[in-house]
């Protein structure tokens, strides 16, 4: 498996908050940004419109002597033109139009773990990575699934949009109503995935940064799908490899499936009696190992590795049980929760 | 200084819900994201920031004097807020709608593209549109608790109880209902209590373990108080929050199933002219809808659907909305003026307020509650 990355680096043109005045000033000041990303002149008064728009922006007026300020309500939006409408000291009004300069700016990127390899056909989400914040609201109309025909696989996401705190990564859901067996929606429609079949997950160009930058060109990931998988994670079927005393090695656990790499970040951690391993913790791209670098030398003993029981592989089984559960079976144990082992 | 567009100050001293927050802060509030709003009493706005996964509680001041309702549609209030936000009718998103019962304003919480910048806008009863100034207004935030291997990032609704506000959140990685509660008065900087929440899902006829609450409201009954949620595909669940201790598994009962393919967005009680409850559910199809010009429509069920406890009732007997119906079985009814609504409010037991949208174009309306 590998996290494929979609788009060559380039640089396109946007905005900066810079003004551009495009009009005379009727032998008023000129106006200018300061730091506070306000308008200001010398003036009585003055409106902020979009284009030519009737509705002046929302935003708070100042005046201090003869400088009259406007403060955007929010800070002006990058690609736009505004027309500002100063009143001057005899009361007359004048306008002048004004744009943003467009600087260089790099393009985003973007990225999915376990492309162009198998998924369970009851998978139930994907990771999209993208190199900046992307602008959000917008992403059922910029992610399209299509089966090898080219046909597009329709209501195949859950609409719930789910970013990362930083804004740079989407949790993309495939519809669970579509995805579970024997809901109303998995009957109607059938599975988003059927397995044997190979899709393309394609991003739209015009997905833009929050910055304002497009992709500036589709980006498409391979989706292979294989059987769906019912069974739990089991961490007795995972290869533990120690390191060596004295050293700071590396400890691998290698699965036997790939595990969902965002769970995998924190859920789990080393332990020496009830002192927890610093170190520098790595998830493989294809999320079939985790690795641990310690920051100091192995010191020789028994270890711990304690795991999240609500770790999930890419079907959202986890170690407490499959995703899809009928609780009127009696409730199985959870699954090994700790693993053990030495270091010589 | 004074506001080009003004921005809003309202006569009424905070003073008067300093029991609802305490230890606030004192102006400087700057949102990152939001998700959903909705008010307490005596003006007390309740904001959802998924980004710092939280929950803001701001004093507005706004407690009105007198009611002012909404006198007439405001055509193409999208355009008019993105005309204020410096950008295009398309890069503008209302995200949740809120009316404030005490002063009758309608409060609109708005996300801008391409920078996800966000803002709370009202709408006063003549139609006019500001921007909540939060400058100078007292909050105070409280922290969501996350799950063990992931923070909460999505919180899909917030609401005042009488004695403690409630949230439903899910966590980025995980397909989990989780249910909140923060004790009032809010602290600012207290964490809440968390509780997992798993309910029967009817379509399944399993224990569904693993779907998000969407929308919910709290309800109180000789049993205890609830609160009452609607999922995603689609029952319409209860959860006793009575006496539970903050990590604890919540297990809701299934009361109704709206059917195939429709997605809750909003829900409200109210009480009609004869004395009757009803829960409006307001949904989204993900197909062409049988009975009206729009994919978003509302439904209202009895709230005597509610109280069912015995078993041939609840979970896989639960009363199903029959699709092939106006209406059916006894209580459970379309409600017409909620087609083509992508937010929904309750205005009063007579009048909701409804965001519309008409062919790409949102205007706001006061809807006749039947």
């Amino acid at each position: 498996m590998t996290l494929m990355r979609c788009l060559d680096q380039r640089f396109v043109s946007v905005m900066s908050a810079v003004l551009f005045f495009t009009g005379s000033w009727c032998g008023a000041e000129e106006a200018r940004i300061n730091k506070a990303g306000q308008i200001e002149a010398q003036g009585r008064d003055v409106r902020v419109f979009r284009g030519d728009a009737a509705t002046p922006l929302f935003g708070s007026v100042s005046k201090e002597r003869d400088t009259v300020r406007f403060a955007p309500a929010l800070p002006f939006v990058p690609g736009e033109s505004y027309r500002v409408e100063f009143q001057q000291s005899d009361g007359t009004w004048s306008t002048q139009r004004l744009r943003m300069e467009l600087p260089q700016a790099e393009a985003p990127t973007a990225a999915m773990l376990h492309s162009d390899t198998p998924f369970p056909a009851n998978a139930l989400k994907f990771y999209l990575h993208f190199s900046q914040p992307m602008e959000q609201g917008v992403f059922l109309e910029r992610i399209s699934l299509h089966r090898l025909d080219g046909s597009v696989v329709s209501g195949a996401f859950r609409e719930t949009e789910l970013w990362s705190p930083d804004g740079k990564r989407l949790t993309l859901w495939l519809h669970p109503g579509r995805q579970k067996s024997g809901v109303n929606l998995n009957t109607d429609e059938g599975p988003v995935l059927r397995e044997g079949e190979t899709y393309t997950l394609k991003l739209a160009a015009n997905w833009r940064s929050a910055a304002g930058v497009a992709l500036g060109k589709p980006c498409t990931f391979v989706i292979i799908a294989t059987a769906p998988d019912h069974q739990c994670p089991d961490p007795q079927r995972w290869k533990v490899t120690a390191p060596k005393a004295g050293k700071r090695g590396t400890l691998t656990i290698t699965f036997d499936e790939a595990l969902d790499p965002a769970m995998l970040v924190s859920a789990l951690s080393v332990n020496r009696g009830k002192a927890r391993l610093a170190g520098a913790m790595h998830v493989a791209p294809d999320a079939r190992s985790w690795s641990l670098i310690p920051a100091k030398e192995w010191p020789p003993g028994r270890y711990e590795i304690v795991i999240d029981p609500l770790l999930e592989d890419l079907a959202g089984n986890n170690l407490l049980g499959p995703f899809e559960v009928d609780r009127d079976l009696p409730v199985q144990p959870a699954k090994l929760s700790l693993l053990k082992f030495e270091v010589r | 200084m004074k506001a080009l567009c003004l921005s809003l100050v309202f006569a009424t001293t905070f003073s008067a819900s300093a029991a609802l927050i305490e230890s606030p802060q004192k102006g400087g509030l700057k949102l990152a994201s939001l998700s959903s709003i909705s008010f307490g009493p005596e003006g007390l706005l309740l904001v959802a920031e998924p980004g710092t996964a939280s929950i803001l509680a701001i004093q507005t001041g706004d407690t009105g004097a007198t009611k002012a309702v909404l006198k007439k549609t405001v055509a193409d209030v999208g355009g008019a807020i993105a005309d204020g936000l410096g950008a295009k009718k398309e890069d503008i998103t209302v995200k949740d709608l809120a009316v404030n019962q005490a002063s009758g304003r309608v409060y609109l919480a708005v996300q801008r593209r391409p920078d996800n910048a966000v803002l709370i806008v009202s709408v006063d009863a003549e139609g006019k549109i500001a921007p909540l100034n939060l400058e100078p207004l007292p909050w105070v935030r409280v922290t969501l608790p996350g799950g063990t291997t992931s923070k909460v990032t999505n919180i899909t609704d917030v609401a005042f109880d009488k004695d403690r506000v409630f949230a439903t959140g899910t966590c980025n990685e995980e397909f989990a209902s989780r249910i909140f509660t923060i004790p009032v008065p809010i602290k600012n900087g207290a964490t809440a209590s968390v509780f997992s929440a798993e309910t029967y899902h009817v379509a399944h006829r399993k224990w569904e373990t693993k779907a998000p609450i969407q929308s919910f409201i709290s309800y109180s009954s000789k049993e205890g108080t609830f609160v009452v949620g609607a999922f995603a595909c689609t029952p319409v669940a209860k959860f006793k929050v009575d006496d539970i201790q903050s990590g604890a598994q919540v297990k809701g009962v299934s009361m109704v199933e709206l059917g195939s393919g429709n997605r809750p967005l909003d829900l409200f009680s109210y009480e009609d002219k004869s004395g009757k409850e009803w829960l409006v559910v307001h949904t989204q199809r993900f197909k062409q809808n049988a009975f009206g010009p729009s994919k978003m429509w509302g439904a209202r069920i009895s709230m005597d659907y509610l109280d069912a406890k015995a078993p041939d009732k609840t979970n896989e007997n639960a009363a199903r909305r029959d699709e092939k119906e106006h209406a059916g079985p006894q209580g459970i009814e379309i409600v017409d003026s909620l087609f083509g609504a992508v937010q929904v409010d309750k205005l009063s037991n007579t009048e909701a307020i409804v965001l519309r949208d008409t062919e790409g174009t949102l205007s706001l309306e006061v809807a006749a509650l039947p």
